[in-house]
């Protein structure tokens, strides 16, 4: 990945480093903090690759006649938006930093960004359909996590959005049994 | 699959057909000569990459703000991301609908983007939202030129888009002015 400039407001106006993981006001310990914020931002390195995923493929379709896909498409990616912004929330509340930016999106990464060329449709909602799987297997690995470390909140804000993503995936498997999706290839 | 955290993060889909390569214009629908397209479509990726950039920086001040429980700064940063991503969108499609590719990997937004990312500390939130109001300035000054370009080549519809959004990004700047001109911000940068 390129390295790109990125603006830093000077030594004066730096509250937390990137990595590091503070205090919080949910009397958990750091030790625990640490861990949670690790499996968070995993998680949300996960929605901020499927979320621009889902983007790029509802641009580059519009215009082309494809059913219900486009709707589809950007439904998931705002519900996506929706759970990235509650799991980032709890990191800040957690006492961590949240993934937001290039290296930490690398640092993290479940799944691979796919590249700048457009593809089949076919293909496309195949990697959206492992990009799901791969993110409902960590939510679940999360929840026991949260549950094992005694974060009831952390393990409700995930439990709150499984079925969001489970239900979109199955919606998308059931668009990849549809034999005119093959036909609009 | 080898694990995502090591080697190249964008990798080319396994198996998939190229319906069109990154980079290329094709014909459009448009009646807009492929040349002229494709030098609004190559302006039009700045914008869209510097929206993009745009809705990431603002929407990260709003986890940090909704995280510290700073509820006006977060509503009028929700309200803003939510705007940039809008915009996003809106200069995506029209990349399209000229014929043309819009810049999705971070390399290639990270290439195109006049605004640029925040290092990936969180930092006080008056110096936080200081930038943000420079980002949105550079994003205009951006979008102010290529509408003289897409008036140069005779794309109205062009033109029509980035004035509309334009208003719009000025009235979402203007409301971050506001709340930095206000003192209750000087009291949740510490």
């Amino acid at each position: 990945m390129s390295a790109p400039h990125l603006r830093h407001p000077g030594e004066d106006a730096l509250r937390q480093e990137w990595g590091t993981v503070g205090e919080n006001a949910l009397r958990l310990d750091t030790a625990t903090t640490e861990e949670l914020v690790a499996a968070l931002n995993r998680d949300l390195s996960g929605l901020y690759i499927l979320f621009n995923q889902l983007r790029k493929q509802y641009w580059t379709l519009s215009g082309r006649d494809v059913g219900q896909v486009v709707e589809f498409l950007e439904d998931a990616a705002d519900r996506l938006a929706e759970m990235t912004d509650e799991l980032a929330i709890r990191v800040v509340a957690l006492g961590g930093v949240p993934v937001n930016g290039p290296k930490g999106i690398r640092e993290h990464a479940p799944l691979r960004i796919e590249a700048g060329d457009v593809y089949d449709l076919r293909s496309s909602l195949s990697n959206d359909l492992d990009g799901y799987a791969t993110l409902a297997v960590q939510f679940r690995d999360h929840i026991t996590l949260a549950d094992e470390l005694g974060d009831n909140g952390t393990s409700d804000v995930l439990r709150d959005h499984i079925e969001t993503i489970e239900a979109d995936a199955h919606d998308l498997e059931k668009f990849l049994a549809d034999d005119t999706l093959v036909r609009t290839n | 699959m080898a694990n995502p955290q090591t080697g190249r993060l964008v990798q080319p889909l396994d198996g998939a057909t190229v319906r069109q390569e990154w980079g290329t214009v094709e014909e459009n629908a448009l009646r807009l000569d492929r040349e002229d397209a494709a030098r609004v479509v190559e302006a039009l990726n700045a914008d869209h990459a510097g929206a993009f950039n745009l809705f990431y920086l603002l929407r990260k001040h709003y986890w940090t703000a909704a995280g510290a429980e700073h509820e006006q700064v977060a509503d009028v940063l929700k309200d803003g991301y939510e705007r940039a991503r809008g915009l996003n969108d809106a200069i995506a499609e029209r990349i399209t609908e000229l014929g043309g590719v819009p810049a999705s990997t971070p390399p290639q937004i990270q290439e195109y983007s006049p605004v640029h990312l925040e290092a990936e500390h969180l930092f006080d939130l008056r110096a936080s939202l200081t930038g943000d109001l420079e980002a949105y300035a550079t994003l205009a000054a951006s979008m102010r030129d290529h509408v003289t370009l897409a008036k140069q080549v005779g794309d109205e519809a062009t033109v029509e888009l980035l004035q509309d959004e334009l208003e719009d990004l000025e009235a979402a700047a203007h409301d971050l002015e506001e709340l930095l001109a206000d003192d209750t911000l000087v009291e949740v940068s510490r």
